[in-house]
Formats: C-alpha cells, structure tokens, sequence
C-alpha cells in the first residue's frame, strides 16, 4: 500500500483512532479488573486474619481465660497442622474442626505470625523464616483497622494482612496473614496479555474491514480518474459516471461533467471562431495578393492602378472591421458567465442614444428621431453592450440610407415587455436576405453601391447582445423602402 | 478553346479570375449562384468547372455531389481559403484542389494542367 493515498492515510487515521479509544478503554477496564481483584484479594486476605483471630479466641476459650493462655492458643491456631506442643491438652474437637478451615483457607501455604504489642513474636508459622519475620515486624497498622502491605522476597511477591486483636481490652496482638501474591499476578498477566495481543488483533481486523469499506467508497474516485483519462480535446464528449457512488462523489462527477461540458463549449468554439478568423481574413487578403500579382505582371495604366489601389484600401478597411468584430463577438460569445446586469431606465438611455446617432447622422445629412415616452421604463440591461447594440443597428441604418432619409428609435411597453425599434428609410433587404442577416459573416448579393460592406458581424452582435438581454430581435423590410428592427425586452 | 465554368459567390473572385484566365486564352463563364451553375451546365458543356466551397444556400459540397451524379466526366477543381488539407477532406476525389492565399501563377497552372490531355493520357487523375 502506497503511504501518499488517501487509503493509507483514512485507513492509518481509522486504526489509530479505533486504537487510541481502545487503548484507553482498556486500560480503564484493567484499572478496574485491578482495583477489583485487590479488593477480593484483600477481603479474602482480611478473612482469613478473621478466621485466626477468631480460631485463638476459641483456643483461648478451651484453654481457659487468662493472658498466660495466649500465647499457646496463638501457637496452636498458626501451627494447626503441626504434633500438639507437650503443654497444649489433648485435642479437642474445635481442633480438627479449625484443621479442616485452616486447609480450606491454605493457611498452609501461608505466611503466620502473632506479634504482642511489643511486636515480640508469640506465634508464627514454620515457613517464616528470619528475612521474612523481619520485614513482617516492620509492618503495623494504625488504630483498630486492617492495613495491607505488600512484601517482596526476591521475585515472588506476598500480600500481607496486618489485624490489630484486643484482647481483653488491654492487651494489643497483632495478627499477620502473608498469602502469595501469585495468583493475583497470574490473573493481572493474564489480562494484560489478552489485552496485548487482543488490541492488535482487533486493530489488524479493523485495517482489514477499514480498508474494504474504503475501497467501496474510494473505487468510483479510480473509476472517475479512468474516465477523465480518456477525455482528450478530440474527445470531449465522453461523461463520467462512476457506479455505486455515495452522494459526494456523485456530486463531484456532477460538477466534472458540467465542467467537461463547458469545455467542450469553449473548444468547439475556440476551433469554429479559428476557421471563422481564417476565412473571413484570408478572402480580403486573397483578393488584395491576386489583384496585385495581376497589375504587377506588367505596366498599367493610371485608371488600373487607382482602381487596384482602392480595392487593396477597401479589402484593408474590411480586414480591420472584421478583426474589430471577431474580438467583440470573441468577448461575448465566449462568456459562459451571466453579464453585468442592473436595473435601468431603457427610456433614459434611449433618449441619449438618439442625441449621439442625431449628431453622427447630421454629418451625412440623415435625421434621427425618437419617440421615446417620458415615464421611465425599467429594465435589467448591460449599459456598455446596449450601446455596442443600438451603435451596430444605427451604424447598419446608416450605411443603407441615402441623405436625407431617417432614422427613428421608438419605445414603448406591451405587457410584461419593454419594446423598441430602429426604422430607416433606406435601401431595405430583400426577402431571402432578410432570413439569414443575423448569422454571421452573411454578405448580401446586392452589388449596388449601398452593399459594398456586406453585413459582416454587426448584426450578428447585435443578437448576441439581444440574447444577453433575455431579449428578442426581428425585422422586416421592404426593398427602396426601409427596414425596421423590433426587439422585446422583458421588463424588470 | 476550352470553356471554364467559374462558380463562386464572391464577386471579388470571379472578377478577378475572369480577367486572369480570359488573359490566358480560357473561355470563362461565370456565376455567383450554385443553382445557376448547375442549370448552365446543363445546357452547355464545359472543360473544367471551378467550384467554390463555402457558398450560401447550396454549397460546393453538395454541388459537387450533383455535378458527378450527372455529369461525371467532368473535371473540377474545387477552390477555396480553407486549407488545401480540408479541402480534401470534403471532397477527397476532385481534380485538384487551390487555395485562393495561394497566387495567381498557381490557378493558372492548375488550370492548364487540368486542361492538357497529355496529363489525362499519362493517367494523372483528372
């Protein structure tokens, strides 16, 4: 497994977390199994100082009341598995019984010792030795209570009960139980070693299922990677959709597909605008290379070279009108993001467009007039474009009108629609030209002089500004008569 | 003589190569209309068409596809500003194809080869 996956990484983030909790949980449930097994330890361990105590107290019973039996009764209770000292009476009953709960209790196994208040030792089994009786005398317990110490010799250790005994409210014993610590450590090992092997184990089968649940989730990621392979400039129709997808990575296919989509938008656009730029520039500089290969080929005239110059100067002019619109249609074919609209008033800005056109189309004689209500009418519209509109649509009636026509702008509203319209008393359009006007590059047949330009990209732009206005454009015309453009706004 | 049909929708061109190849010693009919091209071959016959590809209403393309429905001896070279290369991928089995970038002393060259029957008799297609 490659460490700079996110596989590696989840599944590393999963296992130390599960870890950690485990850890910690277990080490509160050893705490306790701890805490637990010492009490029971202890109890039992108190139990059987308990049991002693009581046992001298019956022996002290038998024997007969007074301090000078004490001693005896204390030796026969921590020797009960020994040959009767030649100063005890015969056995008793309680003897055998005491016997039989001494064995019960593994008080054999035991370490015994009887302590007077000088901590002088009255009784004491047989396996306590001179090392283990000292470090037993060094163990007391404050008042009345039990205290319970623990006693190391060597690598064994021992827990060692510490009973305060009144005896007939003078006299203080000490009675002390030793009792090995082994099993208790066996058991603590024993735990502790499950819980060793036991937290890499769930850890290792934690990994194990982590790293299925992660290769469910993670699979359609590969399988959108796989898929965005194969998508290449020439092939930007291929969609990703991964299968078994949770809802994320179905999202992010969502957005990648609309992404590839956009793409291919603007590809197909950037290859179609490139053959557009090239034709459109190569037919005026074809013409200006043959026309001039042809004069050059031998001495002409002055008429020629006038009329070869002026078509070389016209085929210019249109080379420049045409990279002026293929940047302006380049900027707003291409913008997939909605335009700066804003709330206007159409009928304000109508009015200023119908001075500036009055004062450009009195240079050629052509009055523009508007007819413009005074109420403001509100649309959502992009001021900078709307004028690039109105320039292209007077600059087109312009052209085709003849001095001393006109040029009127009228708007108005009907219904939910701003309305507007440009009508000139031009040259108008023919019918099988009036289809195809608004494409682009459409250059009309008229080969009088009025139709020099062709229609070129103005009226192209002009729908594409329209477009952006959620708008619509027609228009109508008559031959020698003139032509109108109607357009709808939806009003804000 | 030999007649050449010249198809274009450009005036530019056709005023152009009218006056180049009518200077050459070609009989050059022209049209600025697909249709019209169509309808005078109908009615006279021709050498050699020089058909323009990118043309309003009926294209060169689909011009081209009639031309060799009914006329199919007929040589064509087809002309246009998209690159020779395109050129051949809309219509792959023309006689030859120009660029009009290209200069003048091309199309007369393509024309005259086109047109000289030792060409045809040593195979080279056309």
């Amino acid at each position: 497994m490659k460490t700079n996956t996110i596989r590696f990484k989840i599944c590393v983030l999963y296992v130390a977390i599960i870890g950690l909790f485990l850890i910690a949980f277990q080490w509160l449930l050893y705490r306790d199994f701890l805490k637990t097994q010492e009490r029971t330890f202890d109890s039992r361990l108190r139990a059987k100082a308990d049991e002693i105590r009581d046992a001298i107290s019956s022996y002290v019973g038998i024997l007969g009341a007074g301090e000078h039996n004490f001693p005896p009764a204390a030796q026969r209770t921590v020797n009960f598995a020994s040959a009767l000292p030649q100063d005890i009476p015969v056995p008793t009953p309680f003897d055998a019984s005491w016997n039989r709960t001494a064995q019960k209790l593994g008080l054999d196994k035991d370490y015994l010792v009887i302590l007077d208040a000088q901590n002088n030792v009255l009784a004491k089994s047989n396996n306590v030795n001179k090392d283990v009786l000292a470090s037993l005398r060094k163990f007391t317990a404050a008042g009345n209570a039990a205290s319970f110490q623990k006693l190391s010799l060597g690598t064994a250790s021992w827990r060692v009960v510490t009973l305060p005994f009144n005896y007939d409210s003078h006299q203080k014993y000490k009675i002390q139980v030793g009792t090995s610590y082994l099993p208790m450590d066996h058991a603590l090992r024993e735990r502790l070693l499950f819980i060793l092997f036991g937290i890499p184990a769930i850890l290792l089968a934690a990994s194990l299922i982590a790293r299925l649940f992660i290769a469910r989730i993670l699979d359609p990621v590969v399988e959108i990677s796989k898929s965005a392979r194969k998508i290449t400039q020439e092939n930007l129709n291929v969609r990703i959709e991964p299968q078994h997808a949770d809802e994320e990575i179905k999202h992010l296919a969502d957005s990648l597909n609309d992404m590839i989509a956009r793409l291919n938008d603007a590809f197909i656009f950037i290859k179609e605008f490139s053959l557009l730029v090239a034709h459109e520039l190569k037919t005026p500089i074809a013409v200006v290379r043959g026309e001039s290969e042809v004069t050059l080929l031998k001495a002409r005239d002055a008429q020629e070279y006038q009329r070869v110059l002026g078509i070389i100067l016209e085929e210019s002019k249109n080379m420049l009108r045409t990279i002026d619109d293929l940047l302006l249609l380049a900027k707003l074919d291409y913008r997939f993001e909605t335009p700066a609209l804003e709330r206007m008033d159409l009928a304000e800005f109508l009015r200023e467009i119908t001075q500036e056109c009055n004062i450009l189309g009195s240079a050629k004689g052509i009055t523009v007039q508007g007819d413009i209500p005074l109420e403001p009418i509100w649309i959502q519209g992009d001021k900078v474009h709307l004028e690039r509109l109105f320039f292209n649509l007077f600059t087109n009636a312009l052209k085709f009108t003849s001095p001393g026509g006109r040029v009127d702008i009228s708007a108005g509203t009907s219904g939910k629609k701003a309305v507007v319209s440009v009508a000139d008393t031009g040259a108008g359009i023919s019918p099988e030209d009036l289809l195809n006007i608004f494409q682009k590059f459409y250059h009309t047949r008229r080969t009088d002089s009025h139709a020099a330009y062709g229609f070129g990209l103005g009226l192209n732009i002009v729908q594409s500004i329209v477009n952006l206005h959620q708008g619509t454009i027609s228009a109508e015309s008559q031959l020698g008569k003139g032509t109108t453009f109607s357009m709808e706004f939806p009003l804000s | 003589m030999e007649n050449i049909l010249l198809i274009d929708d450009e005036e530019k061109f056709i005023s152009l190569y009218d006056r180049v190849l009518s200077c050459e010693g070609f009989a050059v009919t022209s049209t600025n209309n697909a249709w019209w091209g169509y309808e005078i071959l109908k009615r006279k016959k021709f050498d050699l068409v020089l058909l323009d590809l990118r043309m309003p209403d009926i294209d060169g393309v689909e011009l081209y596809g009639v031309l060799k429905l009914f006329f199919s001896e007929i040589r064509v070279i087809v002309i246009s500003v998209i690159p020779v290369e395109n050129q051949k991928k809309m219509i792959p089995d023309a006689c030859d194809y120009f660029d009009k970038g290209m200069g003048m002393d091309v199309l007369v060259d393509k024309v005259k080869k086109a047109l000289r029957p030792q060409m045809i008799a040593r195979g080279v297609p056309c």
